[in-house]
């Protein structure tokens, strides 16, 4: 059993009297321990495709399996406590609380599955650590740079321990230096640790890091290939 | 997690300080007002209850022949005042009856119809309030056992000529000038002036006699007015009730009976009207201050609709989200409350100090606790309830819409 199955997943948006298919009929298989990168031009349905797993949106037909279990059906409460506890997001645009520090960010994911503050506190702290922000904890989103702020994120996303890490283009608004540190760190976290990681690239470099490589067009697969 | 979703709360009305003090300022007006207002209600209550327990004494119990309508003149209720004195819980009773009569004097030869007020001497000595000070120029004013004794009004005894030792007669009975009352040309004893209806009666103009002796002077017999005095420690109301049984077992029907509660009852309703009107008023300003509130979560929603969508990505639930707004709107609304609380009982402290100042009239200031924590309580209630709808339209947001909204 994989850990994650999309069979014939769909998506379509209605834009007044026009339809958007973002997705048309994504079938897909992801094990544990994997990184993977999405590919594809811009509009054809990869950051859909991440909300779709992560349980952020949901399919117009089609079906997602999180270890067997089909997600439609599921609550809106059983959704949030699985996007929490599978889940950790990373994104282009960072998407960090502004008026939280470092630490607060960090912490945030862990408060709504009531982790006692010291817990979280010292977690926090360990997490910052393995990003190198050991020091920054009390800095503010705008306090940062790009790259730190992305590495706070994944520290964000590894709050809950999640088996899957999502990427929406985590190094698109990095130089390539910050880049590579970003997935070096998403690597490790895979190697190391066992955290399957899915990242949405435009950058070829960054599919690199990749063990998998899918590339969507027009809502549907177009490719996948292999490597390492 | 409680107290983390108060810090997330808090977090924004601390971050828009400006603009969640412009809203908080909203609910104060409205509390100030409403505050304000009720306890200068509260503090205007108990000072006529005050003042009405002063002249009418909380043990009095007043009875009236004839009915409810005010201002018509009572008719007389024939009882024998002895009597009701024996009654179980009564402790004094001094009834009082006026009527007009011949009254003539010899030496120098006068004649005139006057107002004679038949005035049990317990009236001055157990009812003061009602009858007033009794301040005589000359002679000494009546005591029991005096019979065929008068004390005469100041402007009665000038047109007479009368000194105490003087001999007059009234409606044909000899009567002996004990005393002269020192001019009072203002004051309407209460009593007299509740036993004569509508009647205006004035002192200076009037003879008092011994209430024994109106029975041999006038026709009929008994009085329009009755006070009696419930013993110390007991239920004023249950001697009343127990009062108007005796009456109506000896026979004497249509009484009226009024006591200190049925007084104050009547002025606390009416009271209770101005400020129900009042607080109307109040909780219209509270409205508005709540529709502000509304506004400003709503605004604040729409700010935060990423912020939602992240928290909402990682793990928050619909209810945490409705906590974390719920709360914010809250604590507006209870921090307007307290501020409103306080401005409220500074203005109703300085109005009755004012009206101490400036009126000759002692406003008391009542300082109530379940007011206060009734307020603050629904302070907290309004900002809830303002903050309802906000809150749950932010924590239905779609993660995903969050996300795209720029
Ligand atoms: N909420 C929405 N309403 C309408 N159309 C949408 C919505 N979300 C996505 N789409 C459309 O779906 C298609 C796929 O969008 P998506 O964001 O998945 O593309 P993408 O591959 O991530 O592109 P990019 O590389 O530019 O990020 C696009 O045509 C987009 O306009
Ligand atoms: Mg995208």
């Amino acid at each position: 059993m994989s850990l994650l199955e999309l069979h014939g997943v769909t998506r379509d948006y209605q834009l007044g009297k026009t339809w958007v298919h973002a997705l048309r009929g994504v079938d897909l298989s992801i094990d544990s321990g994997e990184i993977i990168a999405i590919m594809g031009p811009s509009g054809s349905g990869k950051s859909t495709l991440l909300h779709i797993i992560g349980c952020l949106d949901m399919p117009s037909a089609g079906v997602v399996e999180i270890e067997g279990k089909a997600t439609d059906g599921l609550s809106e409460r059983r959704l949030s406590i699985l996007r929490g506890q599978k889940f950790g997001f990373v994104f282009q645009t960072f998407n960090l609380v502004a008026s939280l520090t470092a630490q607060g960010n960090v912490e945030l994911p862990m408060i709504f599955q009531g982790v006692k503050p010291t817990r979280r506190a010292q977690r926090a702290g360990e997490l910052l650590g393995k990003v190198d922000l050991g020091d920054r904890k009390k800095h503010r989103p705008n306090e940062l740079s790009g790259g730190e702020r992305q590495r706070v994120s994944i520290a964000r996303a590894m709050a809950n321990d999640p088996d899957i890490i999502l990427a929406d283009e985590p190094t698109g608004n990095l130089d390539s230096e910050s880049g590579a540190t970003v997935m070096e760190l998403l690597r490790r976290l895979s190697k190391d640790e066992g955290k399957t990681v899915i990242v949405v690239t435009h950058n070829p470099e960054v599919a690199a890091y990749a063990e998998r490589v899918i590339t969507l067009r027009d809502g549907q697969i177009l490719k996948e290939e292999r490597r390492g | 997690m409680v107290k983390d979703f108060f810090f997330l709360a808090t977090r924004t009305v601390r971050q828009r300080r400006l603009r969640s003090w412009l809203t908080v300022i909203g609910i104060v007006i409205g509390i100030t007002a409403m505050v304000a207002l009720l306890s200068l209600g509260l503090g205007l209550e108990r000072t006529i209850i005050q003042y009405v327990e002063g002249i009418f004494g909380v043990n009095t119990i007043m009875i009236m022949g004839g009915d409810e309508e005010v201002g018509a003149i009572p008719r007389l209720i024939d009882i024998d005042p002895d009597l009701v004195r024996q009654w179980e819980g009564v402790v004094a009773v001094a009834p009082i009856r006026l009527e007009r009569g011949e009254v003539v004097k010899d030496e120098p030869p006068v004649s005139e119809r006057l107002l004679v007020v038949g005035l049990s001497p317990e009236m001055v000595t157990e009812f003061r309030a009602f009858i007033g000070e009794f301040p005589i120029a000359g002679g000494r004013m009546l005591i029991a056992g005096d019979e065929a004794k008068a004390v005469l009004g100041y402007n009665v005894a000038q047109r007479l000529g009368a000194t105490p030792g003087a001999t007059i007669e009234i409606e044909g009975k000899s009567f002996e000038v004990v005393g002269i009352m020192e001019t009072d040309p203002e004051v309407v004893k209460a009593a007299m002036g509740a036993a004569a209806g509508q009647e205006p009666v004035f002192t200076d103009e009037s003879i008092f006699i011994p209430f024994a002796m109106m029975d041999d002077v006038f026709n009929d017999a008994g009085a329009p007015l009755f006070l009696a005095k419930a013993g110390e420690g007991e239920r004023v109301g249950i001697v009343a009730e127990r009062i108007d049984a005796a009456l109506a077992e000896a026979g004497v029907a249509d009484i009226l009976l009024i006591t200190f509660e049925d007084i104050s009852e009547g002025l606390g309703d009416m009271v209770g009207i101005v400020q129900a009107f009042v607080a109307g008023l109040a909780a219209i300003a509270l409205l508005v201050g709540g529709v502000g509130v509304m506004n400003t979560m709503y605004t604040s929603v729409l700010e935060r609709t990423r912020e939602i969508g992240v928290m909402k990505a990682v793990g928050a639930q619909n209810g945490h989200i409705l906590s974390i707004f719920l709360i914010e709107s809250s604590l507006m609304g209870l921090v307007g409350g307290i501020i409103g609380v306080v401005f409220g009982l500074l203005l109703s402290a300085g109005t009755s100090l004012a009206v101490g100042h400036f009126l000759d009239f002692e406003l008391l200031l009542v300082i109530s606790a379940p007011l206060i924590l009734g307020t603050l309580l629904f302070s907290l209630l309004a900002g809830a309830i303002a903050g309802m709808l906000p809150a749950r339209r932010a924590s239905k947001l779609r993660p995903v819409e969050a996300f795209r909204y720029e």
